[in-house]
C-alpha cells in the first residue's frame, strides 16, 4: 500500500479513531531543553530558527563548507581523469609499437593489423572523451563562483538589516533605562477582553471566593 | 614565479588556483591569504611576482591592501590584478587610481584570467 493510500484509509476511518489509544511520543529531555532556548519578549516567542541575521550567517557558512566539499569531489574526479589519460597514452604507445612490429613482418596477419588499428582509434576516442570530461568538470568548477557571488548578496542584505536595526534603535532611544520602566499591565479598563472584572460587585465576589 | 591569491572565500581561492595550475604553474608557486592584512604580512616575508586580490574582505579590504602596496617603494613594480564582484564603473576607476594594473569582475571565465595573467607575465 502506498503512503497516499494509507493516508486515505486513515481519513476514511477518522470517526472510528480512539485518540486515547493512539500513542503520543512524550517530548525527550533534549526537546524540552530546546524549547527552553527560545526567548520570550513581550509574549512573542523567538526561536533560534527565527533569528534572521543569525540564520543568514548560517546559510553563508554552510554553503561555503558544502562548496568546498563539492570542490574536493570534483578535484578527485579530475585527478582520476588525468590518471586515466596517462594510462591511455601508455596504451596507445604500446599499441603503436605492436603495429610497427606487425607491419615490419613479411607475412603479416592483415586482420591482426586491422584489429590493432581499430584499437588505436578506440584509444584516441577514449582520450578525447577524457579530455572533454575534464574540460566540462573545469567549467563546473568555474560555475561555483556563484556560491561566492550569492554569499556576498546575502551579506549585503544582512548589512542593510543591521544598519536598519541600529537606525531604529537610535530612533526609539529613550532616556529611561529598560529595567527602570514601569511594567505593562495585561488588562486595562476599556480593553476588548472578556477577562476584565466588570464592576465593583464582580470584583468583591471574586475576592470573597478566595477567602 | 610566485603568485599571491587573496580572497576571503575559500571557494574563490580554489577556482583561481585551479586556473593558475592549468597555466602550468605548480602548487608551490601559489600562496593564499584570507584578507588584506594576512596578504600584507605574507608579502613582507616572501617575494611575489603578482598579486590577485578580491576587494570586499574582512579586517582589511583589497582596496586598502592595494594602497598599502603602492605606498611602499619596494613594491612599486609589483603587478596587482583585482578580482571582485564590484562591477560598477566608479569602483573600477577607484581601483585603477589606487594602483591596480588590471581588473576582473566576477563571474569570470578561465580564459579571461589566463589572458590577463599572461599579459602581466609577458610584461
Amino acid at each position: 500500500m502506498t503512503d497516499n493510500e494509507e493516508i486515505e484509509l486513515l481519513l476514511s476511518n477518522i470517526d472510528n479513531l480512539n485518540l486515547e489509544e493512539l500513542s503520543i511520543d512524550e517530548p525527550t529531555i533534549k526537546e524540552e531543553e530546546e524549547e527552553k532556548t527560545y526567548q520570550s519578549y513581550m509574549g512573542a516567542e523567538i526561536h533560534e530558527e527565527h533569528k534572521i541575521v543569525s540564520q543568514l550567517d548560517e546559510v553563508t557558512k554552510e554553503s561555503e563548507a558544502k562548496a568546498t566539499e563539492l570542490f574536493d569531489i570534483m578535484n578527485d574526479i579530475s585527478n582520476d581523469l588525468l590518471f586515466s589519460d596517462e594510462k591511455v597514452e601508455s596504451l596507445s604507445s604500446n599499441l603503436n609499437k605492436i603495429k610497427e612490429k606487425l607491419n615490419s613482418q613479411e607475412n603479416k596477419d592483415e586482420s591482426l593489423v586491422s584489429d590493432v588499428n581499430l584499437a588505436i582509434e578506440d584509444i584516441k576516442e577514449i582520450k578525447n572523451i577524457c579530455n572533454h570530461a575534464n574540460n566540462v568538470l573545469f567549467e563546473g568548477m568555474s560555475l561555483m563562483q556563484y556560491q561566492d557571488i550569492n554569499r556576498q548578496k546575502i551579506e549585503r542584505v544582512v548589512n542593510v538589516m543591521r544598519s536598519l536595526i541600529k537606525y531604529l534603535n537610535l530612533l526609539f532611544e529613550g532616556t529611561v533605562e529598560d529595567n527602570s520602566r514601569t511594567s505593562t499591565p495585561s488588562h486595562i479598563s476599556g480593553d476588548h477582553s472578556n477577562d476584565l472584572v466588570g464592576n465593583d460587585e464582580d470584583l468583591e465576589s471574586l475576592i470573597a471566593s478566595f477567602k | 614565479m610566485k603568485i599571491l591569491v587573496v580572497d576571503d572565500s575559500s571557494t574563490m581561492r580554489r577556482i583561481i588556483t585551479n586556473v593558475i595550475l592549468q597555466l602550468g604553474y605548480k602548487k608551490d608557486d601559489i600562496v593564499e591569504a584570507e584578507n588584506g592584512q594576512q596578504a600584507w604580512e605574507t608579502l613582507n616575508t616572501d617575494t611575489f611576482d603578482v598579486v590577485l586580490t578580491d576587494w570586499n574582505m574582512p579586517i582589511m579590504s583589497g582596496l586598502d591592501l592595494v594602497k598599502l602596496i603602492r605606498n611602499e617603494e619596494k613594491y612599486s613594480g609589483l603587478p596587482i590584478i583585482m578580482i571582485t564582484t564590484e562591477g560598477g564603473k566608479a569602483e573600477v576607476v577607484t581601483a585603477l587610481k589606487a594602483g591596480v594594473n588590471n581588473y576582473i569582475v566576477k563571474p569570470f571565465t578561465a580564459i579571461l584570467l589566463k589572458d590577463k595573467l599572461n599579459a602581466v607575465f609577458n610584461n
